[in-house]
Formats: structure tokens, C-alpha cells, sequence
């Protein structure tokens, strides 16, 4: 049985939630377009060739919305958050909640919107009493622009963000460098050639930590981190574990320790405990969503009657 | 006052003591002789490479020996040791404001462990033109000796300098590097990244030692230079930005190392007099912020 709200439990729960494209909702409202029919017309056990949907799928979403008038764009930012598991558990609870999802996002991003959300939080006397932090891939790496991201809100990628409120904040993916265009491939050649992956993996942890502390004094408790796939922190950090010099460093096992990565419960919060299929650009389906949805109700609940 | 003071200290070559004993070196009297009023060209030049010459064949003790003048003359030794607080400093040179955040989460994981943790950190503010990566090893003379963790800063400047840079990477890959990074993060870029670190700095000492961090400037009115560079930067996420970082909290006119300035290093460093000076100014500051709960 679903518990319901205690008494115990805050007066008024506002979850914020913070991520990348998962929590970002991307590929959610796919299904309707006309291209994704054509071209897949199905979710599948596997994504699709990542060449074929970067190649092929995209040119032909955007050929497919960018005559887009705004209500349509509207539409579909709307079906991508109605079929978010964080919508779907917090309206159906009643919970005030906030999703500060961005595509591509590295934890640096992550972290530096949940301050400009923040400040606008505490400025309105309302914030949130408990965050959930999506864990993103370590090899991510993040630039900031003069302007927020809202400005280019033309731009055809930010009209389908779920989110229309941006921080600074362009990150990077390294592993996704074969599609890069223009000076990004260039910076993250770069970067690749100055910090190795267990560099990433350094800079990762610290983030964690950093994290930490900023949800720590912001919420009066630390973040619940929710990753999407199985046991992802795990995997990031096996990585590093096979430098023997850096696992055996007291300083990296003091990053270890204060990005409190032990006590992410990945058998309950994991987006990919249910899953159901999987979509062509590897993110959780809409299925998948609901089935966690209905997952995490009750431990949500109980982090929030907890309250500490 | 706190029953048992501890003073957490975090910065770069300011804090690290950059200069501080670079005149005990014969090369040092040789080329410079005395202090001057502003920096020499030479230093990244002539005298850095008779530096490294002279130094080569140092003992660990004359090393040792070296490092104890620099902590000896640093003002915050001078002030700390006479009024008997205990403290760490984990300043490093050229350090991003990112990189000293990246050494205070591997020291206050130490002092957890130890049971003994700051219940004070002073900040150094340092330049936004720098940038940070991470390596997957740290060796024990870097840790001994520069105090590095795994961070490496690099400063956008040298590159635009074309000063030498004298450390372990290679500097064609640096190089690069930087370049890559200016092509695609403006100036005023670097200080959004610059205040976005503040702002988590201000959150990680809060939940560590009970308190924001003290700030402390190197040079007049450093703050204000840099945040007058983005003033055109418009917009409520921007001005979240400055008030997160709680800027409006820093006071220059007493939490400034260049306060009363004596003179300069050929690199541009205070003087070991200016440290003697600032030390005594602070003093009475810093046991009042000692007494002090919260700001």
C-alpha cells in the first residue's frame, strides 16, 4: 500500500529535482512525431545505431518541427513532462516539485542551475525541502556563455527543452565527440589530451561533494541521488579503482567518502529498475517511467516524512 | 572565542608564500639585490631559470629550510603563532578558485576523520581567468611540498603572456588546450564560472565549519575589477549569481592583503614586510571573528 502524507511530514513538501536529459524528459514525446513513426515506429529491447539516429533522426526531427508554432511547441513540452516519472509521482501526491532537467548536462551544470533556482527560491520564501540529484556520466565537461541559455530560446533545441529556464551553463560529452561540429570538437580533444578518465572521474567526485554541502545548507539535508541505469556510480568508479596509484591515494578516498556515493541506493533509486524497452537515443521510455513512477511513490514519501 | 580555534586557510601563491624567501637565495641578491616598487620582467626570465639552478642540488633539509622562511614570514603564521590558534593553510600557486574548493574537500574529509575540525576558513580570491584539471596522481613532492591534491590550474594569461610555463605537462597540450577553452568561454564566462565556485564555496565551509568563509583579497578592489568586467552581463540569473557568492559580504577595506602595501617581488608578490604589516592590521579582525558565531 502507498503511504499517504503524515503529519510528520512537512506542511508543504516542494521536491527540486535536478539532471540531464533523463530528468530532462528527452525522447518522451518522440512517439508522436510523424518521423520517430516512419523511421522506428516502435520501441525496441535496443536503441538505434547511434549513427543512424544522429545522422538520420534528428535532420529529420528538426526538418519535422522547426515550422513549429509556439502552442506546438508547448504541446510537446507537455507530453514530455506528463510522461515524466517526476510529474507523474508528485501531481499524483499533491507534492510542489521543480525539474531542472537539461539535455547533456555534466554534474558541474547540474549544480550551477540549482543555484540560480535557489536564489530565486530563497527570494520568494519558498524552497524546496529535499532535492533529488540525477546522476550524470563523468565525462562531461561545462563552459559558460555571457548569456543565460533562456536568451537563445530560439534556438530549436532549447524549444524542446521541458525546462525554459536555463542557467549559463553548455556542456560537453566527450564520448559523443565524433558528432561534434565547429570549435566544441577542438576544446574537447583538448581537454581529453590534459585530463584522463580517471581525471573526469576526480573532478566528478568533487562535484558530488561540492553538492553535498550546497543542498546540505540549502535544503537542511543532503540530496538523494537517483541514478538511470544500474549501479552507473558503481561503473564510474571501477574505472578509477583499476588505477591502482589513485585507488590507494588517501586523497581520492576522501573525494570517495564526501561525495557520499556509498549511500546511493541503486536498488530503489535507479530509473532503469523496471525498465520497459528502451528508446532509439537510449533514453527510459514512457513506460518506464510510469512503472517508476508507481516504484518510487512510497519511498518518496518516506524521505519526505523522514525529513532529515 | 571558541574553545579550541582552528583556522582553515585556502588560496594561491598569496597564501602559498610565493617570494616569501626567494630572497635568501644568492641569485635572488645577485639579480635583484633590493624590493622595488613594481615587478621585474626578469623573474620569468633570468632569475626563474638561476632559481632552478641553484636549487637543483638542494638536500631535503635545505629544501625544508626554504619552506620554513616562507612559512615563517607568511601573515599567517606571524598572526596565528602569537596568538596561539592553531591552523592549516592549503594555499597552492596559481590555483583556480575551483582548485582551492577541490583541496579544502580532501582536507576537511582529513580533519573529519581526526575528529578536529575548523570552526574558521579564510578564503583567497583569485583571479577568474583560470581553469582547473584534474590528474590521476599526485606526487609526494608535489603533495609535501606545493600542497597540490590532484588539481592543476592554469592561468589564461601566461598563455596570452606567452610567459613559460614550469611544471610537469607538457605545455603544447596546455597550450592547446587554453586556447580551446578561451575560443569557446568568454571573459566574462570566466567569471560566471568564477562566482558559480563561490557561491558552493560559501555552501561547503557553511555546512563544514558552521559559517560562510571570510574572503580575502590579494590586491585592492580585485573583486570589483573583475565583477565591473561582467557588469553588462544583464539579467535576474546573473545577479543570482553575485548574490549567491555573497560578494556584498567581502570588506576590502579590512579582509585585503595589499592593504598596506610595502614595496613588491619581482613577481609581484608581497613583500615579506607587507605580510609583517597585514599580520599586525588583522590581528584584532581576526580574534573578533574568532568570537564571533555567525555571520
Amino acid at each position: 500500500m502507498t503511504p499517504s502524507f503524515t503529519r510528520s511530514m512537512t506542511d508543504t513538501p516542494f521536491i527540486y529535482f535536478g539532471g540531464d536529459s533523463h530528468m530532462a524528459g528527452d525522447e518522451l514525446a518522440d512517439d508522436t512525431l510523424q518521423c520517430w513513426k516512419d523511421i522506428y515506429g516502435e520501441y525496441r529491447n535496443t536503441s538505434a545505431d547511434i549513427n543512424t539516429h544522429v545522422t538520420q533522426y534528428i535532420p529529420a526531427k528538426n526538418n519535422e518541427i522547426h515550422l513549429w508554432t509556439p502552442e506546438q511547441f508547448q504541446e510537446y513540452r507537455r507530453c514530455q513532462r506528463d510522461r515524466h516519472w517526476t510529474t507523474i509521482v508528485c501531481d499524483e501526491h499533491g507534492i510542489k516539485h521543480h525539474n531542472d532537467g537539461l539535455s547533456g548536462s555534466s554534474q558541474e551544470a547540474v549544480l550551477h542551475r540549482a543555484i540560480l533556482s535557489f536564489d530565486k527560491f530563497e527570494r520568494a520564501g519558498n524552497v524546496p525541502t529535499l532535492a533529488i540529484i540525477q546522476l550524470t556520466p563523468p565525462d562531461r565537461v561545462t563552459v559558460y556563455d555571457d548569456r543565460p541559455m533562456s536568451r537563445k530560446a530560439h534556438h530549436i533545441f532549447y524549444r524542446t527543452q521541458m525546462n525554459e529556464q536555463f542557467g549559463f551553463d553548455t556542456s560537453f560529452i566527450f564520448n559523443f565527440n565524433p558528432h561534434m561540429t565547429g570549435v566544441a570538437s577542438p576544446y574537447c580533444l583538448a581537454h581529453m589530451d590534459v585530463e584522463s578518465e580517471t581525471g573526469n572521474i576526480v573532478r566528478w567526485l568533487t562535484t558530488l561533494a561540492i553538492t553535498n554541502s550546497f543542498f546540505k545548507e540549502k535544503t537542511g539535508r543532503y540530496p538523494i541521488y537517483v541514478s538511470c541505469f544500474k549501479n552507473s556510480a558503481a561503473v564510474y568508479l571501477n574505472t578509477a579503482s583499476n588505477n591502482e596509484t589513485i585507488s590507494s591515494s588517501p586523497g581520492y578516498q576522501s573525494l570517495v567518502t564526501q561525495s557520499r556515493v556509498h549511500t546511493i541506493n541503486h536498488d530503489i533509486w535507479n530509473l532503469g529498475h523496471e525498465q520497459h524497452l528502451i528508446c532509439p537515443g537510449q533514453h527510459h521510455t514512457p513506460q518506464t517511467h510510469a512503472n517508476f513512477a508507481q516504484f518510487i511513490a512510497p519511498h518518496l514519501l518516506q524521505e519526505l516524512n523522514n525529513g532529515s | 572565542m571558541a574553545a579550541n580555534p582552528f583556522i582553515y586557510f585556502g588560496g594561491d601563491s598569496y597564501m602559498a608564500g610565493d617570494e616569501l624567501a626567494d630572497d635568501t637565495l644568492q641569485c635572488w641578491k645577485d639579480i635583484f639585490g633590493t624590493y622595488q616598487d613594481i615587478p621585474d620582467a626578469r623573474y620569468h626570465t633570468e632569475f626563474s631559470e638561476a632559481k632552478k639552478k641553484e636549487m637543483h642540488d638542494w638536500s631535503d633539509s635545505h629544501h625544508q629550510q626554504y619552506l620554513c622562511c616562507q612559512r615563517d614570514r607568511l601573515w599567517t603564521t606571524l598572526v596565528c603563532d602569537k596568538h596561539g590558534i592553531k591552523y592549516y593553510n592549503d594555499g597552492a600557486s596559481g590555483s583556480s578558485q575551483e582548485a582551492m574548493l577541490h583541496r579544502a574537500v580532501i582536507s576537511f574529509d582529513t580533519f573529519e576523520r581526526e575528529g578536529n575540525v575548523p570552526t574558521l576558513a579564510i578564503i583567497q580570491l583569485t583571479n577568474p581567468g583560470r581553469i582547473t584539471v584534474y590528474r590521476d596522481e599526485v606526487s609526494p613532492e608535489e603533495r609535501e611540498r606545493h600542497r597540490r591534491a590532484f588539481d592543476m590550474s592554469h592561468v589564461f594569461s601566461v598563455v596570452l603572456n606567452n610567459t613559460p610555463i614550469h611544471n610537469s605537462y607538457d605545455f603544447v597540450n596546455i597550450r592547446k588546450y587554453i586556447l580551446a577553452h578561451m575560443d569557446l568561454e568568454s571573459e566574462k564566462g570566466n567569471i560566471i564560472r568564477w562566482l558559480t565556485t563561490l557561491a558552493i564555496t560559501n555552501s561547503f565551509f557553511k555546512e563544514k565549519t558552521g559559517r560562510y568563509p571570510i574572503y580575502l583579497e590579494s590586491n585592492n578592489m580585485a573583486v570589483w575589477r573583475y565583477v565591473k568586467k561582467a557588469q553588462n552581463t544583464v539579467g535576474p540569473e546573473y545577479q543570482s549569481l553575485i548574490h549567491q557568492a555573497r560578494l556584498y559580504a567581502i570588506d576590502s577595506n579590512v579582509w585585503n592583503l595589499g592593504h598596506e602595501r610595502h614595496l613588491s617581488c619581482p613577481a609581484g608578490h608581497h613583500t615579506p614586510q607587507t605580510h609583517a604589516n597585514f599580520a599586525k592590521f588583522i590581528a584584532p579582525h581576526l580574534l573578533q571573528e574568532l568570537n564571533r558565531k555567525e555571520i
